[in-house]
């Protein structure tokens, strides 16, 4: 993929999607360059270390969902006698810690909601980490639509239909190409460069409530100079 | 089968031997794999010299991986701390204490105080709910296949290197290049060497030095001479067999190798 100072290869793969059970993954390199044997080990090396450190962290993801379903309910049940005695017995202790009981007594709820959202990815992640392989020979420059977006947005460059730069890049990957693999690919080139943004309150409540997607690492590989 | 790779930095007089900043994490996430799948093979990527052997650096190779992974990030990660837990859980816990503060004889309001400071944790525990930590690390060193795989960027920075008379602006001239190609590792044996020339003095988290008489084999060498001087000195007969008329050469334009 192009970049302002030359270009880089990225890995255009969701991991989470990637089951062992389908057979081995084959590593697919598109690339308008010719690409040396060093080059390839080197992307299939980080490519591999990427997946299997991606695969050993969400291996515990959604693992035992049923045990955490019944610590729910226990502590649901706990919630239940909890409720029905203080307005069994109105107090002021009712009112003083009868609006703080969401904040103690829906955390096993909220894991267990996570672990039951998450356990396909897990078991995804499980039978790649026990069993998943990657194939030795990479194809190289295959036919595909990852090919045709990269010839697209080399050409589209070299015909000045956007400019070498990141945010240009981002536009046309989205707008001309509709590829989001890129769009992540150059969003990720600006935020390093970009101080993060403070979160809003929606966005931490979103992160408090709803179950998370693991997300897999994207990692700018190799960079080349502009040719 | 996975993969490691070990970049032989080319420098004067030899190579300096740095793993590839994936190979701890690779390492890392063996640990979890069944040992049929937990076969390793470093690739040693070079700037494609003809006589290049893998086999003769594989102890220095295997020693740079070891030196990454001693020198790299703690095999994994710790298990938070009881700062982390807490900051993760202080609301549940003050209304723990709260509960078991305002219970007086009310053993409903102990009971669900209880449950919040320690009967939660406790049953997460009797229900073995936490990941199992994985086995000890898969790395062993005595199966490991090498083989060597010449990088088009490690020759830029080797010729960059070559062309340049001392040594201090060979190193400058190969820093500069790494840099522009984006190989960090090269770029950081380099920095070392602009700082200390010597490279057989550099800190074993840098690189491992080898110098180039145990890293040739004669034998490649003269075979890559073999297969390299009928091309060199073609003879009359094959004179026309190699012509190519004018605006026929191979293009340097990316895009004309565009399928």
């Amino acid at each position: 993929m192009p970049t302002e100072t030359g270009a880089a290869f990225f890995v255009d793969a969701d991991y989470s999607e990637l089951d062992a059970a389908n057979g081995p993954v084959q590593l697919a390199i598109y690339s308008p360059y010719e690409v040396s044997p060093g080059e390839v080990a080197v992307v299939r090396g980080r490519l591999e270390a990427d997946l299997f450190s991606y695969a050993a962290s969400a291996a515990g993801l959604g693992r035992a969902w049923m045990r955490h379903g019944l610590l729910a309910i226990l502590e649901l049940t706990i919630l239940g006698v909890l409720i029905a005695f203080l307005v069994a017995n109105p107090s002021r202790v009712a009112f003083i810690v009868g609006w703080a009981l969401p904040f103690g007594f829906f955390i096993a709820t909220r894991s267990a909601l996570h672990a039951f959202a998450q356990r396909e990815y897990g078991a995804r992640a499980r039978r790649m980490l026990e069993s998943g392989a990657v194939l030795a020979e990479p194809a190289i420059s295959q036919f595909g639509g990852s090919l045709a977006h990269v010839r697209d947005i080399w050409r589209g460059l070299e015909e000045g239909a956007f400019a070498r730069d990141t945010v240009a890049l981002e536009l046309a990957s989205e707008r001309l190409l509709r590829w989001p693999g890129a769009v992540a690919f150059y969003r990720s080139q600006r935020d390093a460069d970009e101080p993060s943004r403070p979160r809003t309150l929606r966005s931490r409540l979103a992160r408090l409530l709803l179950p998370k997607r693991p997300v897999a690492p994207l990692t700018t590989l190799v960079a080349r100079p502009r040719p | 089968m996975m993969q490691l790779v070990c970049w032989a930095v080319p420098v004067r007089g030899g190579y300096v031997l740095r793993a590839d900043q994936a190979a701890p994490a690779a390492v890392r996430s063996a640990d979890g794999r069944r040992p049929q799948f937990v076969d390793w093979e470093v690739a040693i990527v070079h700037p494609g010299s003809a006589g290049f052997s893998a086999e003769r650096v594989r102890r220095p190779t295997v020693l740079a991986i070891e030196s990454a992974l001693r020198h790299g990030s703690p095999a994994r990660p710790k298990p938070g701390g009881r700062l982390a837990r807490l900051r993760r859980s202080w609301a549940s816990l003050a209304l723990g204490v709260a509960l078991v503060v305002l219970s007086g004889t009310h053993w409903v309001l102990a009971l669900a105080g209880a449950w919040l400071l320690a009967g939660r944790a406790w049953t997460a525990a009797l229900l073995n709910i936490r990941a199992p930590m994985a086995p000890a690390t898969a790395w062993t060193a005595g199966g490991v296949q090498v083989t060597a795989a010449p990088h088009a960027g490690l020759g830029q920075v080797a010729d960059a290197l070559g062309r340049a008379l001392d040594d201090a602006g060979g190193y400058g001239q190969a820093l500069a290049m790494a840099q522009t190609l984006g190989l960090n590792e090269v770029t950081e044996v380099y920095a070392a060497l602009i700082r200390h020339p010597n490279p057989m003095a550099l800190p074993a988290e840098v690189g491992m030095w080898t110098p180039a008489e145990s890293v040739d084999d004669p034998a490649l060498i003269a075979a890559s001479r073999d297969v390299a001087e009928p091309l060199d000195a073609p003879s009359d007969g094959d004179a026309a067999v190699g012509t190519t008329e004018p605006g026929d050469e191979a293009s340097d334009d990316p895009m004309d190798r565009l399928p």
